[in-house]
């Protein structure tokens, strides 16, 4: 039997990989927990307007050279599941969208999603995601994403089923939305390779 | 006058079409402006943060519904984040526009931007370009979101006629 890699195993493996490229993370306790884990000035915690990761993400790869990471849950995509057209809309080469999906609304309490049903990897592809596929395992999730990172060749999309069981994401984001923004402004705008276009 | 002031302001624009704004969007597209249409209005104004973070100049344009669709993004991420995201917001359900279906976002559009705190002002017939450049600064130098409101019958709309191709 497959055992699915826990949130934070996942979240640890991303950020490990994503030192020089800005990361979006969704609301809710991915958030939480990745600031947690790692608070980087590359990090933007999305806390408020569930649904919206991608298409900030997709907002800064419109606008750099630079690869950028989504950190997304089933929940919240599934939420703006029209979010997906900015990608035959924008095809920017370097928009990793990564979902975490434990089909559950796990920061309200652990309802269910309807992602059991849903075959992300089909619909993103039907989209206009240049690639999309599943990733079951920690190794499987490092490999993409570095070679995505290293070798960007339009947006893709990483569906990653993870163990639904409930655990601690960590206290509550201690930096507020605007600083995280200007903070994360000002480490783009720092970064040679992050040039506007 | 207006697609000119638009374009001089910022390099990008994005938003959801609306037959009000039909003539200036087809002013920007006549002058070459880079314009992408986004199927739900609060996407664009996410994807203007984004654009903003890494340093791009984007308009975002939708009609009032799409204002109503776009509150929860604009109170819990673009405010907070004092996000700087110019917003041209065409007024249905106001002046000629009775059509029953507007009348709601018609009546409620302005008392939603003062509850926000979103700084706005009408698009005048006598001084559109200074209304488009106190969009453009007032953004900028405050560094949060502003709108600047099109009544329907700018560019000649009716609601016989939804689609009026005027030169302007």
């Amino acid at each position: 039997m497959n055992i699915r890699p826990c949130r934070s195993d996942v979240l640890r493996t991303v950020i490990r990989l994503t030192a020089h490229t800005p990361v979006v993370f969704t609301t809710g306790y991915t958030s939480r927990e990745a600031h947690h884990l790692a608070d980087r000035p590359n990090h933007f915690y999305m806390t408020g307007s569930m649904g919206m990761a991608g298409a900030i993400g997709m907002g800064i790869a419109a606008s750099t050279d630079t690869p950028v990471v989504v950190v997304d849950g089933d929940g919240a995509l599934l939420m703006n599941l029209s979010m997906l057209l900015l990608a035959q809309q924008y095809p920017t080469r370097g928009f990793v969208h990564l979902v975490l999906d434990n089909g559950t609304f796990d920061s309200t309490g652990g309802q269910p999603t309807a992602s059991p049903g849903i075959d992300l990897v089909t619909l993103a592809r039907a989209t206009g995601y240049a690639q999309a596929a599943q990733l079951t395992t920690l190794a499987q999730l490092r490999d993409e994403v570095s070679a995505h990172l290293a070798r960007p060749a339009g947006p893709y999309l990483a569906h990653i089923p993870i163990d639904p069981t409930t655990t601690p994401p960590g206290p509550r984001i201690a930096i507020t939305p605007a600083d995280n923004l200007r903070r994360l402004s000002a480490w783009i705008s720092s970064q040679p390779t992050c040039t506007p276009h | 006058m207006v697609a000119t002031a638009l374009i001089e302001s910022w390099v990008d624009f994005a938003g959801t079409p609306c037959g009000i704004l039909a003539p200036l969007l087809d002013g920007l597209t006549e002058r070459g402006a880079s314009l992408t249409y986004i199927h739900r209005e609060d996407i664009a104004v996410a994807f203007a943060v984004g654009a903003h973070l890494a340093g791009g100049h984007l308009c975002v344009f939708m009609q009032n519904s799409g204002f109503g669709q776009s509150v929860n993004v604009l109170a819990s991420l673009v405010e907070p984040c004092r996000a700087p995201v110019p917003m041209i917001v065409s007024m249905r359900g106001t002046g000629a526009d009775t059509t029953p279906e507007n009348r709601g976002m018609g009546r409620t559009t302005i008392p939603v931007l003062q509850a926000l705190g979103i700084p706005f002002r009408r698009l005048s017939a006598e001084h559109p370009t200074a209304d488009i450049t106190w969009l453009s600064s007032q953004t900028r130098n405050t560094g949060g979101p502003a709108a600047v409101l099109v009544e329907p019958e700018y560019f000649g709309w009716s609601s016989q006629r939804e689609h009026q191709t005027m030169s302007f």
